[in-house]
């Protein structure tokens, strides 16, 4: 349960190394869904790897509420502080 | 046998009154030769274009809905006996956990077939195509897990599939966890509630991986009545990634109803024109490796392979 130095850094590798998205098209502000094509059984397999780094504190019911890579950004950032 | 084919069966190369009794066998009727095969169900001389059928009168109409009524009160009276009399004691009976959910899931499987022939005196007619498939029929062929997925035009589709598939597992509408006449049924069997996907990921991985049969509806819910294309709920990704997780193949059952009855909204006791004739065919095994293989990966494997499930099952609506 080591915090990422840099969140933003860490949930970009995520969606580059896991779900082969091309590193390019993540911006804090592409959404989730509709940009990047991550559909709902992605977002479980997120946040069982997030898991890792935030010790189960990122629930399906708070990820529900997560629209772009800035959200997710922004919760493991919470999750950690 | 015989009067079978004089009522006109000529779309199916076999009609077989029961199920899982045939060897298949060629007979002679009328100068025509008739192929029977096993694993066809058929309880009806109801055919597209043959014509009037007793029960399509309006006093007919009236009958079959009377004897819907009637269905979906004996549902409800044999569900609340079953909860507060027959489950209660297999907790009572059966401290193993496993044993007792498979004989839950066996149970409901039998009961729910007493209901659709209940049914079918009068408000349904169906027939059935490789259900179960023969690696449930089999014991010995039994120990590989199948993921079992079926599109979901009417409210008992999984009546039909559950016992058609005896002691199959199956990913079941939350709410039913909380519905006082079902909760102890999903309970007792250890079905899977449909608002965890994470469990269902990795539970249903594990069940199928043990060599069981987990049947889901990848549209999560019901095609509702008279939907534009665009209002038909998407496959979801999540049976064939459980089937390419836990190695096990696909078995996909296309469902159809005509006329269309108890369909999404609308009301339940509002019979159809004629009597609604389901048609639920197994079609061939899909093996996820197919798809995932060749550097595809799961993800994108997943997804063609969903892709064309929908289109599989969907296809015969349009």
């Amino acid at each position: 349960m080591n915090k990422p130095d840099n969140p933003f850094k860490y949930v970009c590798d995520l969606l580059v190394d896991k779900f082969d998205i091309p590193p390019d098209a993540i911006q804090p502000d592409a959404l989730l869904a509709d940009d990047l094509g991550i559909d709902s059984i992605d977002a479980v397999d997120m946040i069982v790897y997030m898991r890792d780094v935030t010790g189960g504190r990122i629930t399906p019911d708070r990820f529900k509420t997560v629209r772009t890579v800035q959200d997710v950004v922004d919760l493991v950032d919470h999750v950690m502080a | 046998m015989a009067n079978r084919a004089d009522l006109g069966v000529r779309r199916y190369t076999a009609i077989n009154g029961r199920m899982g009794n045939g060897r298949l066998r060629n007979r002679t009727v009328g100068g025509t030769q008739i192929d029977i095969v096993k694993d066809v169900e058929d309880n009806s001389s109801y055919r597209e274009g043959g014509g009037q059928q007793p029960l399509d009168s309006p006093a007919g109409r009236l009958w079959r809905s009377l004897w819907a009524a009637l269905c979906f009160f004996l549902f409800g009276v044999g569900a609340l006996l079953c909860g507060l009399l027959y489950f209660p004691l297999l907790w009572l009976t059966l401290r193993r956990r496993e044993q007792r959910e498979r004989l839950a899931r066996q149970s409901i499987s039998f009961l729910f077939g007493l209901f659709i022939r209940f049914m079918g005196l009068f408000v349904l007619s169906w027939e059935s195509f490789g259900l179960p498939p023969a690696a449930l029929r089999n014991k010995r062929d039994a120990q590989r897990g199948v993921v079992v997925v079926a599109n979901h035009p009417t409210l008992i589709d999984a009546v039909f599939l559950m016992w058609l598939l005896p002691g199959a597992d199956c990913v079941v509408k939350a709410s039913h966890w909380r519905n006082p006449l079902l909760m102890f049924a999903v309970r007792a069997a250890g079905y899977l509630p449909n608002d965890d996907d994470e469990l269902i990921l990795s539970e249903g991985a594990r069940r199928v991986r043990e060599g069981r049969c987990l049947l889901l509806f990848p549209q999560g819910t019901r095609t509702p009545m008279d939907a534009r294309p665009d209002q038909v709920p998407a496959f979801r990704r999540g049976a064939a990634v459980i089937a390419a997780r836990a190695g096990v193949p696909l078995l996909p059952v296309r469902i159809r109803c005509v006329p269309p009855a108890l369909r999404k909204g609308e009301p339940w006791l509002r019979a159809p024109a004629r009597r609604g004739h389901f048609t639920l065919t197994a079609l061939p095994l899909m093996d996820p490796a197919d798809w995932t293989g060749d550097g595809a990966g799961e993800r994108l494997g997943t997804q063609k392979l969903t892709t064309e499930l929908s289109t599989l099952l969907l296809e015969a609506l349009n």
